[in-house]
């Protein structure tokens, strides 16, 4: 089925400048966590953090979950592990708990 | 025109042929679907024999490497490989290559279709003291792939292939012959390639086929990689790299070493990662199709972007497609206006990547 629904350039600038942000605060947390060498500039969004990508290991991984823990003041439950995919997907996990109420930026 | 050696083998087990590059081989012998099911929930086998093969060696290997790939090549242990760009001066690219780090030599992996243009590049920046040989015809290359591709080299060579680690390669010993074995991939899939003499390819491709029966191993062409790629947004290099992409456009920055000395194209990156570069290449899902390559993308009447590469995902039964955008808009979780094939405009949402963990990943997650 087709969406039709209209697509205001408000709407979406909106929606960008929140994901920014969300962005930027997860890379800070790859980065000073991970002491990864690297700025926060050098990280594509869609940078996978396993496998190829920024090849943590599951070491890293529990790291990021305290970092984000922290940041957001929320807990990560393992099957909310799945979203740990790349620093894009991490974002949409706090961008959804943003929507719901349950994360303050 | 370049065959590979199981070109009687594809030929009687009816197999579409096709030329990637100058090499024919399979590009399908199944339906997609079933070809499909093989990677994301079984076990395929692909004849990869024509992807280019070469040899750098020499006194200055290590820095003649580290100056012409975009990676750290220093960081590159023996038995290990890594994946990155060469990109020409002004960060445009040559290929994506797979580096494996043998000794005191390096055996550098790309597609089929950049045996010339790679070749010709190496030859033009060579240095005295290093040899570079293309030893792509001496060596066929079979690759299986899937969440149970992993039980192949337990059954061929040994229990101990658990040990071999994503980007990892072993020297192994099969009935007679000697062969490189090495894990890479960008399915998100287990995936172990089998460099092997090109004229015990097939004894090989039939040992494993042999042993796969039991696993339920199904042929595929080298075109069943398309879209658990593209699913991954794994970078297809000859639908993807546009003539003035550059790693940053693609974001592949993790393929940088943003901090060593030299190598081609450094001024290039920098300078574009210092302004920003005015694209980049993200992934999009649309319930519906109807659009092809190069269509225009919208936000209101103002054109940001255009499709470079889609396909169908079976899996998530959405279409997927890469596009590139102008940088301020290129982010996920917005949708944009797509203009399809028939004038109509199409919404689209502009999403992160990897769609989804592979049944490998979560195979591993689980122990």
């Amino acid at each position: 089925m087709s969406k039709t629904q209209t697509v205001t350039k408000s709407e979406v600038i909106n929606k960008i400048e929140q994901r920014k942000k969300v962005l930027d605060k997860v890379k800070k947390i790859l980065v000073e966590r991970l002491r990864l060498n690297l700025s926060v500039e050098e990280i594509a969004d869609n940078s996978p953090l396993f496998g190829l990508g920024l090849q943590l290991d599951s070491i890293d991984a529990l790291e990021i979950v305290v970092g984000i823990e922290q940041e957001f003041k929320i807990s990560i439950t393992d099957e909310d592990m799945q979203v740990f995919r790349s620093v894009n997907t991490i974002a949409d996990f706090i961008l959804e708990k943003l929507e719901k109420g349950e994360v303050k930026l | 025109m370049n065959k590979t050696p199981l070109y009687e083998f594809h030929l009687k087990n009816n197999a579409e042929l096709k030329l990637y590059g100058d090499f024919l081989t399979a590009s399908k012998y199944n339906e997609f679907e079933q070809e499909y099911r093989a990677i994301r929930k079984n076990v395929g086998i692909i004849d990869m024999s024509g992807i280019t093969k070469i040899k750098i060696s020499g006194e200055s290997v290590t820095e003649w490497l580290n100056y012409v790939c975009t990676g750290n090549i220093f960081s590159v242990s023996d038995g290990k490989s890594v994946y990155t760009a060469v990109c020409k001066e002004d960060g445009t690219i040559v290929a994506l290559v797979n580096i494996l780090k043998d000794n005191d030599e390096y055996l550098v992996l790309t597609d089929a279709e950049k045996r010339v243009e790679l070749l010709e590049w190496f030859n033009k920046n060579k240095q005295n003291n290093v040899q570079i040989s293309d030893i792509s015809d001496d060596y066929g290359c079979i690759s299986i792939v899937g969440p149970k591709a992993i039980e192949i080299p337990k059954m061929i060579i040994s229990e101990d292939i658990l040990s071999l680690p994503y980007l990892g390669f072993e020297h192994d010993k099969i009935n007679d012959f000697e062969c490189i074995l090495y894990r890479f991939g960008l399915t998100g899939e287990y995936e172990y390639r089998f460099l092997v003499p090109t004229e015990k390819t097939l004894e090989l491709w039939n040992k494993i086929i042999d042993n796969g029966k039991e696993l339920g191993i199904v042929c595929c062409g080298l075109d069943s990689l398309e879209i658990p790629m593209l699913e991954m947004n794994s970078i297809n290099q000859q639908k993807d790299i546009l003539p003035y992409a550059t790693v940053l456009q693609l974001q592949l920055n993790w393929m940088v070493d943003f901090y060593k000395e030299k190598f081609i194209g450094k001024e290039a990156v920098l300078k574009e990662k210092s302004y920003g570069p005015i694209r980049k290449l993200v992934m999009f899902i649309s319930e519906e199709g109807g659009f092809k390559e190069n269509n225009k993308i919208y936000i209101e009447d103002e054109e940001i972007g255009f499709v470079v590469h889609y396909g169908y995902s079976p899996k998530l039964k959405v279409f997927v497609g890469l596009a590139y955008i102008k940088t301020e808009y290129a982010y996920s979780g917005i949708s944009l206006e797509l203009q399809s094939s028939t004038d109509s405009k199409l919404v689209i949402d502009i999403v992160s990547a990897p769609l989804f963990l592979t049944d490998t990943v979560k195979g591993i997650k689980e122990g």
